[in-house]
């Protein structure tokens, strides 16, 4: 289990063939569009990080609460359930599987402010409505409440995760070789996988190959020193890697040679090879790469609906309806290709 | 308010909660119980037997037979039912919580939390098996196959009929936990509460460790444990960096407790028998005693503590209240010698014997053997060797008794309403307080067990 993900529950009984999340959606298809449902998962996602970063719950914290919820939706639809309180439960379990409990009271106060401020008053202020939904929610998840994520592959792959004795499903074959990643890159794919967890990555693909998506979209994004490129380092808080997601460090910092509002043009040439040849590294791996370019493709997906989920908001209509071409599963061609070539080379 | 009462206007999980109340079969649909077995702070434990699927008791979520799901109308609370066949499992329920008399949701505790999160992921001979997890009228139920015995009652029997427990068993036993607890460390997990009365044998002379209600999982953790838990490890088995207060300890206190029941195996009585400083409310540092008697037993044995051996310990938080302990010589080996019942023409594995409990009992952790070190010492090669029916070493004719079952009337039944459930806090027959499935932090500190 703890010590090896392939015989762990996540793995067994938690990862899904896209089929299963779409027929998931059938009821709620109903009502929303396809697009519409993918805003869901982007605000679902970002509604969970606001809610664990008020009560002061870590990253890792964060995405096990998303991955509850989306296991949750896997089997419920959004129209017949209470999302907000969904949402806030799974916060208040993740606190406690990830051994940094919250209060119940601690829960649901914040919870009101969070949902408040979102204009959605009807938040419970009884404890025990929380506290019911918790029960709900275990039964949902089977009682399976430990999961594995990227950022531990991450760490994991570029040898940053203390010593020899920690192992992992991927740690552990390439302990010899490992991949070097200056903090900014690593950083940058460190944001890659927040940004996951805005979609269902998480119940199809096992985390370390959402780990190597990410590390070939940071070095895209970020190439290598070799490559020339003499980018600042995105603001960081010092405490390590955060919860900022890609597209906010790019609004923040990242240069402005390149077109800020359309993040997928900025995947732009694969770096040459240079000293650190991360790209070589990469495919040194035992890993199946189709599903690596399938989780790349479905990040830069992710980018164009969240892209287009901001214009809607914003209140431009022309941007919502001029990015709804694709739909979830389809990026653009040409951007699709530019991300293979270093593969197939 | 209970929930069916709320409208479904004001609460959208209304019509969810309805459908997933439906489909969950209740804990007496599934399983007859025979009885009470223990209780303690987190709860209740019941023996109890599979019912057979063909059963005329019907399991409502199966069946989808809505009467048999309507809370408030429960099956009748039956020790008689045929079935006699039926697999015998535990079935731990977790005290509901109460705002007056009305049962009411408050959040599940961290110690059910890692119960189930924990036993939910692992798997293994030595470890046991939690068959499933049951919700039912807000209590959480976790139905665990059934042990017969367990190291304090086997410890017990041999102390109160004045025998000695025969090498062979005892060896089988320690081997046996050892690969459980050798299980437990490879998968990241420190059980923090071992014990003999957490040790669990089956009649089948299979040992089942058991309580995983403390048990964490340490690999990365992202504050240091002893944020979370101040106090961890019943304290006769606690180990010396426990004792004095470390901030970060690792898999090895487990191994300490081993050595401590290794020592009452042959012993037959607690070998560190310390008085517990009681916690003091608003004392200092968080109210966590220094505890005093504890390790005065263990240097009285161990010998005083030598910086030489153990250069970290100066930098332990009670550090300075070792030098007012009184000076004590290691006397480990007499105290074995006395207790060993090798025979004298067996000097050898006499030897083996005792290293092994030499290396459990090294104050510094990072010297300590470690459970799977453990698994390839020397002793286990010498006769006799550890079988996996510990109780195939027992003289024909002797076993031992079988778990005590109640049947107080006075007793809540399971199938009790939400409104008159008063159940049981601590307050269950005597003989049940040591029993197997003691739950929590706080219950880790209390001497709960039959005194020698």
């Amino acid at each position: 289990m703890a010590a090896n993900f392939y015989l762990s529950s996540h793995a067994n009984y938690h990862l899904h063939p896209r089929s299963a999340l779409v027929s998931a959606r059938q009821e709620d298809l109903k009502h929303a569009t396809e697009q519409e449902l993918g805003w869901i998962e982007i605000w679902s996602g970002s509604v969970i990080q606001k809610l664990c970063k008020r009560l002061g719950l870590r990253q890792q914290v964060i995405a096990t609460a998303i991955v509850f919820f989306r296991r949750f939706y896997l089997r419920n639809s959004y129209c017949e359930t209470d999302c907000a309180l969904v949402a806030a439960a799974c916060c208040y379990v993740a606190a406690k599987a990830e051994e940094t409990p919250v209060h119940v009271k601690s829960a649901v106060a914040e919870a009101r402010v969070v949902f408040n401020d979102m204009g959605l008053s009807s938040f419970p202020t009884d404890n025990t409505k929380l506290a019911e939904m918790e029960f709900y929610l275990i039964e949902e998840l089977d009682f399976h409440l430990v999961i594995f994520h990227p950022y531990r592959s991450l760490v994991q792959l570029c040898g940053r995760d203390g010593g020899p004795t920690a192992g992992g499903e991927v740690g552990k074959a390439t302990r010899s070789a490992m991949l070097e990643m200056d903090d900014t890159a690593l950083q940058m794919a460190w944001f890659v996988i927040n940004d996951t967890f805005r979609s269902s990555l998480c119940l199809i693909h096992p985390p370390h190959l959402i780990a190597i998506a990410a590390i070939y979209l940071a070095f895209s994004l970020h190439p290598p020193p070799s490559a020339n490129i003499t980018a600042p380092p995105p603001a960081t808080t010092g405490s390590g890697p955060s919860s900022r997601t890609r597209r906010q460090s790019i609004d923040s910092g990242v240069p402005s040679s390149s077109t800020p509002a359309a993040p997928p043009a900025r995947t732009g040439p694969p770096p040459p090879g240079g000293q650190t040849d991360p790209i070589t590294f990469l495919s040194t791996l035992n890993v199946d790469y189709t599903l690596v370019l399938e989780i790349v493709q479905e990040v830069i997906s992710l980018y164009e609906l969240w892209n287009a989920l901001e214009s809607s908001a914003a209140g431009t209509a022309a941007g919502a309806s001029a990015s709804s071409g694709g739909g979830k599963a389809r990026a653009g061609t040409a951007k699709t290709i530019a991300v293979k070539t270093p593969f197939t080379s | 308010m209970p929930p069916m009462v709320a409208s479904a206007a004001t609460d959208g999980n209304f019509a969810y909660r309805q459908r997933r109340d439906f489909q969950r079969p209740t804990v007496l649909s599934r399983y007859s119980i025979l009885g009470f077995l223990s209780s303690g702070t987190y709860g209740r434990v019941y023996k109890a037997r599979v019912r057979k699927p063909s059963s005329d008791m019907s399991p409502a979520g199966l069946m989808g037979t809505p009467g048999a799901a309507t809370p408030g109308k429960r099956l009748k609370l039956a020790r008689d039912d045929g079935d006699d066949d039926g697999e015998l499992v535990a079935i731990k329920k977790f005290k509901p919580d109460k705002e007056g008399e009305a049962v009411t949701y408050t959040g599940i505790s961290q110690s059910a939390c890692r119960e189930i999160m924990i036993n939910r992921e692992i798997s293994h001979e030595h470890v046991t098996a939690l068959r499933e997890v049951m919700l039912e009228e807000k209590s959480i139920y976790l139905v665990f196959e059934y042990a017969e015995h367990d190291f304090l009652q086997i410890i017990h029997h041999h102390s109160s009929t004045r025998t000695v427990l025969p090498v062979a068993v005892l060896k089988s036993l320690l081997w046996q936990l050892f690969n459980g607890v050798s299980y437990l460390h490879d998968n990241w997990i420190i059980h923090r509460d071992l014990k003999p009365a957490n040790i669990l044998v089956n009649s089948a002379g299979q040992v089942k460790i058991g309580d995983l209600g403390l048990a964490r999982l340490y690999q990365e953790p992202l504050q240091p444990l002893y944020t979370s838990d101040k106090i961890v490890v019943t304290v006769w088995y606690r180990s010396p960096e426990l004792l004095l207060g470390a901030r970060h300890y690792t898999p090895a206190i487990d191994l300490w407790s081993m050595g401590c029941i290794y020592g009452e195996l042959l012993g037959l009585r607690p070998m560190f028998k310390g008085e517990e400083a009681k916690v003091e409310m608003g004392g200092k540092k968080g109210g966590v005693p220094f505890q005093r008697d504890q390790m005065s037993r263990v240097v009285e044995v161990v010998g005083s503590v030598d910086r030489n051996q153990w250069p970290t310990v100066t930098q332990m938080p009670e550090y300075n209240q070792l030098p007012r302990l009184d000076r004590h010589q290691d006397t480990l080996q007499q105290w074995f010698n006395s207790r060993s019942r090798n025979s004298p023409q067996d000097q050898a594995a006499a030897a083996a014997g005792f290293d092994l409990l030499r290396q459990l009992l090294i104050y510094d952790p990072t010297k300590r053997i470690t459970a799977r070190a453990s698994l390839t010492h020397q002793w286990w090669a010498h006769d006799p060797k550890p079988h996996a029916n510990a109780f195939l070493g027992l003289p024909t004719g002797v076993s031992y008794p079988m778990r005590r079952v109640t049947h107080d009337e006075s007793d809540p039944k399971l199938s009790s309403n939400a409104g008159r459930g008063t159940f049981a806090s601590g307050g269950g027959s005597g003989v049940a307080s040591g029993l197997p499935f003691g739950g929590g932090p706080v219950r880790a500190t209390k001497r709960s067990r039959l005194d020698h």
